[in-house]
């Protein structure tokens, strides 16, 4: 799973606290879902998803290859 | 705030509990089960002293709810747990061995049980859950 989420954090200029806070989480999950070693669940996706104005799809890239493992 | 006041409640119990077996001990002159008691009575109204004074900064308070509910965390805890299980019963196996080789066949039976009945557990468990979701 890519995810795009520090590309549209750092594009509004948003700390990694600000997003948690907004979000409901630690900054922890922040970066273990930037760095890509954490899949959100859907209500998370979607509440992430909604803070930035995307959709979950932009926000989140579905590694096909990965899936099918 | 729900989440702390429901901690509280939780503290009081254990305090009134506390009490409860500070008595028995005191009534029966039984300094272990007196002991226990002054444990849990310490460790509750500590507890809830830090629990009245995270009341008053409601910041914390938020936080201490992110962390109690937050996913990754919840995830972090169950993978935990899971591979916990799973150490134990290697360990027991192994340690139930051991013991049959040293001839000690009693405990190495309790232990065997023990593991038997865990799977069990863990069988039930994931028929209910399964039924479930």
């Amino acid at each position: 799973m890519i995810t795009k989420i520090a590309d549209y954090r750092k594009e509004r200029r948003i700390t990694q606290e600000e997003l948690a806070q907004a979000v409901c989480v630690t900054r922890q999950t922040i970066i273990s879902l930037e760095n890509g070693k954490y899949v959100a669940s859907l209500p998370l996706a979607h509440r992430l998803a909604q803070y930035f104005g995307v959709c979950i799809e932009d926000l989140f890239v579905f590694d096909e290859e990965e899936g099918a493992k | 705030m729900k989440l702390i006041k429901k901690k509280m409640i939780y503290m009081a119990c254990v305090a009134a509990a506390g009490i409860g077996m500070l008595a028995v001990g005191l009534l029966r002159a039984d300094s272990q089960i007196s002991g226990v008691g002054i444990g849990m009575l310490v460790v509750s109204a500590l507890k809830l002293i830090q629990y009245l004074r995270m009341m008053k900064d409601p910041e914390k308070v938020r936080q201490l709810e992110v962390v109690q509910k937050e996913e990754r965390l919840i995830f972090l805890a169950n993978k935990s747990a899971a591979i916990t299980l799973y150490a134990l019963i290697l360990i027991a196996y192994a340690a139930m061995l051991v013991l049959l080789f040293m001839g000690h066949s009693l405990p190495a039976t309790c232990i065997a049980y023990g593991v038997c009945g865990t799977l069990i557990i863990y069988c039930v468990v994931r028929w209910i859950l399964s039924k479930k979701y």
